[in-house]
């Protein structure tokens, strides 16, 4: 029996090195980004990527559709973009027999992995759509339940500068996102790769290296980690910190935080850490997991007062220091 | 052995020794607790009575047992396996392995998952060692502990000796209760005296061997008071006969006598005295046949009776001149003779005290937390001269003289170091140096009178002090602190330099340019 269990870690840490090697085929830097997009794929949540344009967001989720095989859509978010863009649509279609009947036109979000680019510049009627979709895994239209092939993964991406004519995401619907990813400005060296890579005749290509199918298994091995009481207590807490009514709120919590992390949150942190355990050759999630992950989980998760923004406070430095003040459980 | 009993055993063994480990920390830190609070205890006994160390000691006690239960109850606690699970993982950085195995043993987790975690988990413990993840070590407060004991020990002992001072050295010294004893038959033959009875019975306290050290200290100040009210009666007694010997000297049949009670032949002159009755034929006194040594039985008069009967006694011999008063001549050698009960009863003492001073220096100069030691020679018993005037080299130190020596015009060679520098002596004092200077209050207070009289004249003749003549404005402003400043100096808002005079002024500045004239001299 723990043969198999041990065949199937190791085959979890085997594919996801092939992905991330090739994926840094094409991808220069952003290492962490790459594990955190690829730890949500497998934790069964969904990215947002923030940053600024031409940084890479887009290539890296068309290169990460590549090496898993994956069914890819893109879908340009644009302020006249109606939800059945994004779903689909029913149309009458006459058969050889004259006979008519609506049949459904499945739209972009029947994919795999689904990149929503500029995702706050649709309407939130189409943010909703969206936005239900990854929550419920399914499409309804015209009465009909459609179920989404799973692994079903979206990628969305806003552009944290241009904010006139946009539509910021509400408060519950960056909560549906699994991890919040940040893609920071490439320093000279890598920029240097990436001119190298990419101004040449001919562009390094991807292998595909991950069946839809091993993807699958790779969930259920993620879900099957053990996590001990004490560890799921140290999450706990880390989430209790940053609310400021908690009595275990940390003092910049009190000061700066208006709304703190929902239960979707510790979820976040045990069902990444959870990944992170198994990239290390780990049966068991440790506290080091949870704090690994607790920045992509919760940055989103925190919303500041006004005080906080006058002050251009980052949720991540509150993070950070909340993560130095909840002590490790001794027992 | 399977995987769980691996694990188990580990953290039973590792449980173990962080019992023991925290054991010790517990029992260090309430040794360094009961240490501290017994050497406060220690310190603060010798200040207050007996009463209230016995309410502070069963105080004490009653916390001390707490503090013995707490630190009992905290040190046999056991640790639990996912302590020590946590102690192991935070040592070896097993990043929580331990830990997650011990609860999926205690949650039963059979899942697939589980069990390779607890095989990984018990390989992993068979590699490890309770003695490196956990070695036993001595707690920094046991150190402490130790300090703390040693400082103890060392205050216990210090304190001892110095409530020993004077009284609770005596039965405990170098002859004990024999010692007490001796000092107290030294007294048993003294005719009744109430100085003798008072250090008696302060030497009877001081003798027995369940004296507390605030009673010992009482009769020790009671002894020394009754030793010094005798030396005081001595003085008075040689004074007294200094007065009779000067009012014999003028008649030439008492001279002998008056040479004899001068030089301190006491005993002789009195027996001259006697020769010079029966020669007269004068009848027999009414205690006829006791000599002074036999006159033990006959109380002492206090000092006033004495010198009131000095006093007439010296003033009736003035009057002797034609004939001799019998009477007379029997006041004078009673007088002779009470003096020299007096003087008796002082070298008595002394002897007391010189022991008693000889012991204590012995006690004394054990401890070096004592004072005493510079007391006994500062007031010595029996003075030998130094043989370098002015300067007496004591123990810890060199105790300079010069300042209390004073030069006088009788000064003789051999007084030299007994004399010189004793306050009670006869030498006058050294003149000053320097100009003399007149206190700058008197001075102000003289001008304020002067400047009074000169604005009461100018005002009578409508005209204003020259030295002084405040504006329409000053005035508005300053008239309460002027009016105030006219009656005194001090009320004066000095602060405003148009109140003060001119005159006021330079008899300040005067006198502090001639203040240290002398000094430039």
């Amino acid at each position: 029996m723990n043969t198999v269990v041990e065949r199937q870690i190791e085959d979890f840490r085997s594919r996801f090195q092939h992905v991330r090697d090739e994926i840094s085929r094409i991808i220069v830097g952003n290492d962490d980004v790459v594990d955190n997009v690829m730890t949500c794929l497998l934790a069964r949540g969904h990215v947002l990527l923030e940053g600024i344009p031409g940084v890479g967001k887009t290539k890296l989720v068309q290169t990460m559709a590549d090496a898993m095989h994956l069914k890819f859509s893109r879908i340009q978010f644009t302020p006249d973009l109606m939800p059945g863009d994004i779903i689909g649509t029913n149309i009458v279609r006459e058969d050889e027999s004259g006979h008519k009947a609506f049949e459904f036109q499945h739209g972009p979000i029947f994919a795999n992995m689904v990149l929503a680019d500029e995702i706050n510049r649709a309407t939130p009627k189409t943010q909703s759509a969206l936005l239900e979709a990854m929550q419920e895994n399914s499409v309804s239209a015209g009465g009909t339940t459609h179920a989404l092939d799973q692994p079903f993964f979206v990628l969305a991406t806003q552009n944290p500068i241009e904010m006139e004519g946009t539509y910021p995401l509400p408060e519950a619907q960056m909560d549906r996102f699994l991890f919040k990813l940040r893609l920071d400005f490439p320093g000279a060296a890598e920029l240097n790769t990436i001119l190298d890579r990419t101004t040449r005749q001919k562009e390094p290509t991807v292998n595909r290296v991950l069946e839809q199918q091993q993807i699958l298994e790779m969930r259920d091995t993620a879900r099957g980690i053990p996590v001990a009481r004490p560890v799921q207590d140290y999450a706990i807490k880390i989430a209790l910190a940053t609310h400021p009514e908690s009595p275990d709120a940390h003092e910049l919590t009190k000061k700066y935080v208006r709304f703190g992390s929902s239960p979707r949150g510790i979820q976040a942190l045990i069902l990444g850490a959870k990944v992170r355990a198994l990239m290390n050759d780990r049966v068991h999630v440790s506290c080091e997991d949870i704090r690994s992950v607790a920045l992509p989980a919760l940055r989103h998760r925190v919303l500041l007062n006004f005080e906080a923004e006058a002050e251009r406070v980052d949720p991540d430095h509150i993070l950070e220091r909340i993560l130095q003040w909840v002590p490790e459980p001794k027992e | 052995m399977n995987n769980q009993a691996i694990i188990q055993d580990l953290l039973r063994r590792v449980a173990t020794r962080l019992r023991i480990n925290r054991a010790s920390r517990e029992v260090g830190f309430g040794a360094c607790i009961a240490l501290f609070a017994l050497l406060a205890f220690r310190l603060v006994q010798p200040v207050f009575s007996a009463a209230t160390i016995g309410i502070a000691a069963a105080a004490a006690s009653l916390a001390l047992s707490g503090l013995v239960v707490l630190v009992l109850w905290r040190a046999t606690r056991p640790a639990t396996p996912m302590q020590a699970a946590g102690a192991a993982d935070a040592k070896a950085d097993l990043k929580d392995e331990l830990k997650s195995a011990a609860w999926i043993i205690s949650e039963g987790d059979a899942s697939t998952f589980a069990q390779l975690q607890l095989s990984r988990a018990a390989r992993r413990a068979e590699q490890l060692a309770p003695r490196t993840l956990v070695p036993l070590a001595v707690p920094r407060s046991a150190g402490l502990a130790l300090l703390l004991a040693l400082v103890f020990l060392v205050t216990d002992r210090s304190v001892s000796m110095a409530s020993r001072d004077w009284a609770s050295v005596l039965p405990a010294g170098i002859e004990g209760q024999a010692e007490a004893e001796s000092l107290r038959a030294l007294l048993d033959d003294a005719p009744p005296d109430p100085l003798i009875e008072r250090l008696d019975q302060a030497l009877a306290v001081l003798e027995r061997r369940d004296v507390t050290s605030e009673a010992a200290q009482r009769a020790a100040i009671e002894a020394r008071e009754a030793v010094d009210a005798t030396d005081m009666r001595a003085i008075e007694a040689r004074e007294g006969l200094n007065r009779l010997a000067e009012a014999m000297k003028g008649d030439p049949r008492y001279e002998a006598v008056a040479r004899a009670l001068e030089q301190g032949r006491t005993e002789e002159a009195a027996a001259m005295l006697e020769d010079i009755r029966q020669e007269l034929g004068l009848a027999p006194r009414p205690d006829e046949g006791t000599t002074p040594g036999d006159a033990v039985a006959e109380g002492v008069r206090s000092e006033q009776e004495f010198s009131k009967a000095v006093e007439e006694s010296a003033r009736e011999l003035g009057n002797l001149s034609a004939s001799v008063n019998e009477e007379t001549l029997n006041s004078v050698l009673k007088n002779i003779e009470d003096a020299q009960k007096m003087i008796d009863a002082q070298n008595r003492v002394r002897e007391v005290n010189r022991r008693m001073n000889d012991f204590l220096a012995a006690s004394s100069q054990r401890s070096p937390l004592t004072a005493s030691r510079f007391g006994n020679q500062a007031n010595p018993s029996n003075p030998t001269a130094s043989p370098q005037t002015g300067s007496t080299t004591m123990q810890g130190g060199t105790m300079f003289r010069q300042g209390a020596v004073a030069r006088g015009d009788d000064d003789q060679a051999s007084n030299e170091g007994n004399k010189a520098g004793a306050a009670s002596g006869h030498s006058a004092a050294a003149p000053l140096e320097g100009a003399a200077t007149e206190r700058l209050e008197a001075k102000l207070q003289r001008e304020n009178i002067r400047l009074r009289e000169q604005v009461e004249q100018d005002d009578a003749q409508g005209e204003k002090s020259w030295f002084y003549s405040p504006t329409e404005a000053g005035q508005a402003q300053t008239a309460i602190a002027g009016v105030r400043g006219r009656d005194t100096y001090a009320g004066a808002d000095v602060m405003s330099p148009e109140l003060i005079p001119m005159r006021q002024r330079g008899l300040v500045k005067e006198y502090f340019t001639n203040l240290h004239e002398s000094e430039k001299r």
